[in-house]
C-alpha cells in the first residue's frame, strides 16, 4: 500500500528509480557468497583476544604480561602503554582503546593478545597479570548524579568527541552546553514562552516519569576485523564497519601512521544499526603492527553484549498541558540519559526530539548525561528518539482521552509543519509529519473499531509518531564506460542494507540503460572516492545526488564523443537505451559501445566521471505506528494483533527495500517495546550476555507489519527522496505501549513491558484499587 | 590428539586430521575454507551456523567436526545445483527476503530442511518452524512471504550466471 502525497513528475516516465527492485547482490547473499568481517583471512594470520576489566572501577596498579609472551603460540601483547598519550583522548572511548589508569566499566579492555590460534590466545590471557585496585562503583544514573556519588572519569574532563552522533543528525542539537559537574558530563536547556503561562491556559495536564531499558543493536554479525601491517609501512585492513573512512582516520591517528598508509577495505557489514563504527579495529592494527603479521580479531557475542556500545536507558519526565479544543499549550520535560562510563550518548537529540513533533507554544526542556560504570552507550537507528517518543506520545494519548478527542486528530491539531521551528530555533522545511497522520487516519485498521476478543484477554489499541532529522553529509562517486557499453560505479560508502541497488537504479536512471547495465563497487580507502558514514539514513540520500552528479559527468563526455563521430554539436546530442544521436538525424546513431572503444582510443581518454553530492540540508522523516495488542492478564504475555507502519519516504528510490525499512524499524521497536533489555548486576555485570536471555523477537513473536509508504517531495534530494532507514523504529515502543496501558486501563511508563512488569503493574493496580479488567476509561 | 576425520561436504568427498575439540563450523569456515556457515552467538541461539547432517538440520556451532564422521554435510553453498538457486534460494532473492545477508545462509538452509519435511505448513506452523533463526533487519515478513510463494508452487529456479549483455546493434555498416 503505497500512498503518494505531492508527485513531481510521473513515476510511469522513469525506468528504474521508484520500481521495486530485488537486491542486485541477492544471489551472493542466498550462496554463502557475500563475504563478511569474519569472512577473511591470510595465510600465517594470527588470532587475537582480549582481557577485559573484571571490576565495575578499579585503578590499574600495573599489567605484567611476561608469562603471557611465553606462553605456546604467543607472538605479541599489546596494552595502553602502546599508544602515545597525545593521540589518545580520555573522555573519548574510540579514542582510548585500552583503559589507562583506570577501568571504569566491568569488561572495559586492559589488553589483548595474538597468538597463532585463538586457543592459544584466550589461554595467554588468563598469564597476564593485573593489578587492580577496586573503587567504588555507581550503576544508576539517578544516584550518579547525587553529590555524594562515585565520580567516574578518566582524566580531568576536557573537550568531548561527539563526532559519532553528529554522523546520525545534522541538526544543532545542542542548545547551550552548560557547565559539566560530577558525573554529569552534559547538560542542555531548550526554551520558548512561559512555562507557567502555558500550564495555566491548559485545560488538562497530563504528565509521567517514563523509563527505557539499556538495549543493543545486536547485528547478527559480531565485530571483526583483520589487520595486515606490511614491511614498508601499509596497513591493509579489512573491517566490518559502518564506516571505511572512519576506521581508516581512526586507526591513522592512534597509530601515526599516514593516511594513505591505512587501506582500509569495507566487508559486507552484517547489520550495523549505529552500532558499528571504530570499536575493535585499533586492535588488531596495533597487533599487527607490534606483531608484522596479519592478526584477525572477532568478537563473541557475549562480548558484544558486554563491551560493544549499546543504545542508552533513560529517566524521561514529560508534561504536557493542552485546552479542551485540543489546542496544546506547554510542554515541559526532563531527560536523564545514562552514558556509561564515557560521554557521546545521544542526551540532547533526545532532549530536542520531546518537542520535534507538534507546535508547543510554550516549553522548557532540559537534558542531563549522566556518567556511570556500565558499557558506554552508541548509535542506535535514531539514537535517542525511541525513548522520547516512549514518552511524549503515551502522555500525548493520555491527554487526547481527557479531552475526549481521537488521538490522530488531536496531533493533527498540533502536528509539526513547514517553517514551525524546532526546540533548537531551526525553522523547518517540508516535513510530512501531516501527511503521515491522514495516512494513519485512512488506514483500515484505524478504521476498524477494536473488538473485544471472547477469550478474557483484554485488547487495547495505541498510536504514535515520532520522527528523525537525519544526516545530510558530502559524498561523490565516480562512474566507467565499460568496452561494452556497461557502466561501474564505484563508491567509498558500505553497502549497510541495499543501499547499492538503490545507488544502481539511480545511475540507471540517469544513464537510460537498464539496470542490468550498471554495477556498484566498494573500493577500499585508497580506491574510492570518499563516502560518508553509512548512519543517520544518509547514504541513499547524499549518494543519490552524487551518483546523478557522476552520471551526468559521464554523460557529458560521452556527449562529446558522439557528436564528433557523428558531426554534430554536443548540445544536440540525445541518448537512450544505449544509443546516441543528434537530434536533427535520429536514425543516425552510436551505441555505448563504440563511444567507449573510440574514448579509450583518443587523447581524451577511458570516459570517467565523477561526481560530488551534498544534500543542501537535511530533511527530517516522519514515522507513525498503529498497534492492536491482546494481554493476558494472568502472565503477562502480549499478542500483537495488527501493526501498521507509516513512513514519508519523499521519494521511494526502491519501494521494496523501503518497505523492508519500514518493517525491519517496526520490529525492532517491538524489541523496544516488549523484550529487550540488558540486565546488570549489582557488580556492574551484565547478566544476560546471550542471545538466549537477551531476547530478540522471532518469527513466531511478531505479525506481519502493513508497510504504508507516504512520499512528500524533499526539494533537497534526488527526485524528492528523503532519509529513509532511521524513523520506522521511532513510534512502535511508544504504540505498543500504549496499547498495552489500553487494554489493562492503568498507565503504564516503562520499556520493555516484559510479562514480569505487566504482572507487577496488574498487581499494584489492583492493590491500589484500580480496575484491571476491560474498561473503556483511560488511565486517570 | 589429532583424530583422522572422513567425511562428504556438499557432495565431495573430504578428509582430514583434526583435533577433537574443534567445532563443525570452524573447520568448515577455516579447514574448508566454507564462509557460507556464520557465527552469531556461538551458544545455538541464531541460528547462522545452520547446515545439514546427512538431511538435518543441526548448529554448526554445536557440534564437533568429529560427529561429522562418515555423514554427508551440506553448506549454503552446496545448495545451488544445475546452474540454478534452490527454490528457498530464488524465493528469497524475488522477496528482498535478504537485507544484510548474514542470517540469509543459516535461514536458507534451515527453510530448505523444514519445507522438504513439512510442504503444506499453516502460516503459525511456518513462522515456529523458522523460530529457531533469527534476522535483526527484515521483521521476518519478506522471509515468511518467500517460503508461503515456495509453498504455494510459485518459484521458479533463479539462473546463477548473467546473460551476456547486447542492449542495441551497432548500426549497419559499422
Amino acid at each position: 500500500m503505497a500512498k503518494v502525497v505531492e508527485r513531481p513528475q510521473e513515476k510511469t516516465a522513469l525506468r528504474v528509480a521508484s520500481k521495486p527492485v530485488s537486491r542486485l547482490d541477492g544471489i551472493e547473499n542466498v550462496t554463502g557468497a557475500t563475504k563478511f568481517g569474519a569472512d577473511f583471512s591470510l595465510p600465517g594470520m594470527l588470532w587475537g583476544a582480549i582481557l577485559r576489566s573484571p571490576y565495575a572501577h578499579a585503578r590499574i596498579r600495573s599489567i605484567d604480561y611476561a608469562k603471557a609472551l611465553e606462553a605456546p603460540g604467543v607472538v605479541t601483547v599489546a596494552t595502553a602503554a602502546d599508544f602515545d598519550d597525545d593521540v589518545v583522548e580520555p573522555t573519548s572511548r574510540p579514542h582510548n582503546v585500552f583503559a589507562g589508569e583506570t577501568a571504569l566499566y566491568l569488561g572495559e579492555a586492559v589488553a589483548a593478545v595474538a597468538a597463532v590460534t585463538m586457543e592459544d590466545a584466550e589461554a595467554a590471557l588468563e598469564l597476564i597479570e593485573v593489578d587492580y585496585e577496586p573503587l567504588p562503583h555507581v550503576l544508576d544514573p539517578l544516584r550518579a548524579m547525587e553529590p555524594d556519588s562515585p565520580v567516574i572519569r578518566h582524566g580531568d574532563g576536557g573537550e568531548v568527541d561527539r563526532t559519532e552522533m553528529s554522523f546520525h543528525s545534522s541538526v544543532a542539537s545542542s542548545a547551550e552546553d552548560l557547565e559539566e559537574s560530577g558525573n554529569v558530563s552534559s547538560q542542555v536547556q531548550f526554551g520558548r514562552g512561559d512555562i507557567e503561562e502555558g500550564f495555566a491556559e491548559a485545560d488538562v495536564i497530563r504528565e509521567g516519569r517514563f523509563t527505557a531499558a539499556m538495549v543493543h543493536q545486536t547485528y547478527l554479525e559480531p565485530h571483526a576485523a583483520l589487520a595486515d601491517y606490511s614491511p614498508s609501512g601499509d596497513l591493509k585492513m579489512w573491517v566490518t564497519s559502518q564506516g571505511q573512512f572512519y576506521v581508516r582516520d581512526t586507526v591513522a591517528r592512534l597509530l601515526k601512521l599516514p593516511a594513505h598508509k591505512v587501506i582500509v577495505q569495507g566487508t559486507a557489514i552484517g547489520g550495523g544499526f549505529g552500532g558499528k563504527m571504530t570499536l575493535l579495529a585499533p586492535i588488531p592494527a596495533i597487533l599487527s603492527k607490534k606483531a608484522r603479521k596479519p592478526v584477525k580479531v572477532v568478537w563473541s557475542r557475549s562480548e558484544e553484549l558486554v563491551a560493544a556500545n549499546p543504545a542508552p536507558a533513560s529517566v524521561i519526565d514529560v508534561k504536557i498541558g493542552a485546552k479542551r479544543d485540543g489546542t496544546i499549550t506547554a510542554l515541559q520535560g526532563r531527560v536523564v540519559m545514562d552514558t556509561g562510563a564515557y560521554p557521546g550518548s545521544p542526551m540532547s537529540t533526545a532532549t530536542m526530539l520531546l518537542g520535534s513533533c507538534y507546535v508547543f507554544p510554550n516549553m522548557e526542556l532540559e537534558g542531563f548525561e549522566v556518567l556511570t560504570n556500565k558499557v558506554s552507550v552508541g548509535a542506535y537507528r535514531a539514537p535517542g528518539a525511541p525513548n522520547s517518543a516512549h514518552a511524549v506520545e503515551n502522555v500525548m494519548n493520555w491527554v487526547a482521552q481527557d479531552i475526549g478527542m481521537d488521538p490522530l486528530d488531536f496531533r493533527l491539531k498540533n502536528a509539526i509543519s513547514e517553517g514551525e521551528r524546532w526546540p533548537n530555533g531551526q525553522p523547518l522545511p517540508d516535513v510530512g509529519a501531516v501527511e503521515v497522520l491522514e495516512a494513519m487516519k485512512d488506514h483500515p485498521v484505524w478504521g476498524t473499531p477494536l473488538v473485544q476478543g471472547s477469550n478474557g484477554k483484554p485488547r487495547g489499541r495505541g498510536a504514535a509518531i515520532g520522527c528523525w532529522s537525519g544526516g545530510a553529509g558530502g559524498s561523490a562517486a565516480t562512474i566507467k564506460l565499460e568496452a561494452d557499453g556497461s557502466f561501474s560505479v564505484l563508491v567509498g560508502t558500505i553497502n549497510l542494507t541495499g543501499n547499492t541497488t538503490s545507488i544502481a537504479q539511480v545511475a540507471a536512471e540517469e544513464l537510460r540503460v537498464p539496470l542490468e547495465y550498471v554495477s556498484v563497487h566498494l573500493g577500499d580507502t585508497n580506491e574510492a572516492p570518499f563516502g560518508p558514514v553509512a548512519g543517520g539514513s544518509q547514504v541513499t540520500y547524499t549518494m543519490s545526488l552524487s551518483a546523478a552528479a557522476a552520471a551526468q559527468d559521464v554523460l557529458r563526455q560521452m556527449k562529446s564523443v558522439a557528436a564528433q563521430r557523428l558531426g554534430a554539436d554536443p548540445d544536440d546530442i540525445e541518448f537512450d537505451e544505449g544509443k546516441m544521436w543528434a537530434e536533427s538525424d535520429p536514425d543516425r546513431y552510436v551505441t555505448y559501445r563504440r563511444i567507449s572503444d573510440e574514448a579509450v582510443g583518443s587523447a581524451n581518454g577511458p570516459i570517467i566521471g565523477t561526481g560530488h553530492g551534498k544534500p543542501e540540508r537535511g530533511n527530517p522523516g516522519f514515522a507513525g505506528t498503529i498497534a492492536d495488542v491482546e494481554v493476558d492478564t494472568e502472565t503477562g504475555l502480549v499478542t500483537i494483533l495488527n501493526l501498521v507502519g507509516v513512513q514519508d519516504a519523499g521519494f521511494a528510490i526502491n519501494p521494496l527495500s523501503v518497505k523492508g525499512q519500514i518493517q525491519g524499524g517496526t520490529i525492532q521497536g517491538v524489541g523496544y517495546a516488549l523484550l529487550e533489555e540488558i540486565v546488570y548486576d549489582e557488580d556492574g555485570r551484565v547478566r544476560n550476555p546471550g542471545l538466549l536471555d537477551y531476547r530478540l523477537p522471532t518469527a513466531a513473536d511478531v505479525p506481519d507489519v502493513d508497510a504504508v509508504i507516504v512520499e512528500k517531495h524533499n526539494p533537497y534530494g534526488w527526485k524528492g527522496t528523503r532519509i529513509v532507514g532511521e524513523p520506522s523504529i521511532v513510534p512502535p515502543g511508544a504504540a505498543i505501549t500504549s496499547a498495552i496501558s489500553d487494554a489493562l486501563s492503568i498507565p503504564l511508563h516503562n520499556m520493555p513491558l516484559t510479562p514480569e512488569r505487566i504482572v507487577m503493574a496488574l498487581r499494584d493496580a489492583k492493590a491500589n484499587g484500580r480496575s484491571n479488567g476491560r474498561s473503556n476509561g483511560r488511565p486517570s | 590428539m589429532d583424530y583422522p576425520l572422513q567425511l562428504t561436504v556438499n557432495g565431495i568427498p573430504v578428509k582430514r586430521i583434526v583435533e577433537p575439540q574443534v567445532r563443525l563450523l570452524d573447520f568448515l569456515r577455516e579447514d574448508l575454507g566454507l564462509t557460507g556457515a556464520k557465527e552469531g552467538c556461538g551458544t545455538g541461539d541464531c541460528g547462522a551456523c545452520t547446515v545439514l547432517i546427512d538431511g538435518d538440520p543441526h548448529h554448526s556451532c554445536l557440534t564437533l567436526a568429529v560427529e561429522a564422521e562418515g555423514a554427508a554435510v551440506t553448506t549454503v553453498e552446496g545448495l545451488v545445483s544445475d546452474d540454478r538457486l534452490n527454490e528457498v534460494q530464488s524465493a528469497f532473492v524475488s522477496a528482498g527476503a535478504t537485507q544484510c545477508g548474514i542470517c540469509t545462509p543459516g535461514f536458507v538452509v534451515m527453510a530448505t530442511a523444514y519445507l522438504r519435511d513439512n510442504p503444506n505448513p499453516t502460516d503459525d506452523e511456518l513462522r515456529m518452524g523458522i523460530a529457531g533463526n533469527l534476522c535483526r533487519c527484515t521483521g521476518y515478513e519478506t522471509i515468511v512471504t518467500a517460503l508461503h510463494s515456495v509453498i504455494d508452487g510459485k518459484v521458479e529456479r533463479i539462473e546463477v550466471a548473467p546473460e551476456p549483455l547486447e542492449l542495441v546493434p551497432e548500426p549497419e555498416g559499422e
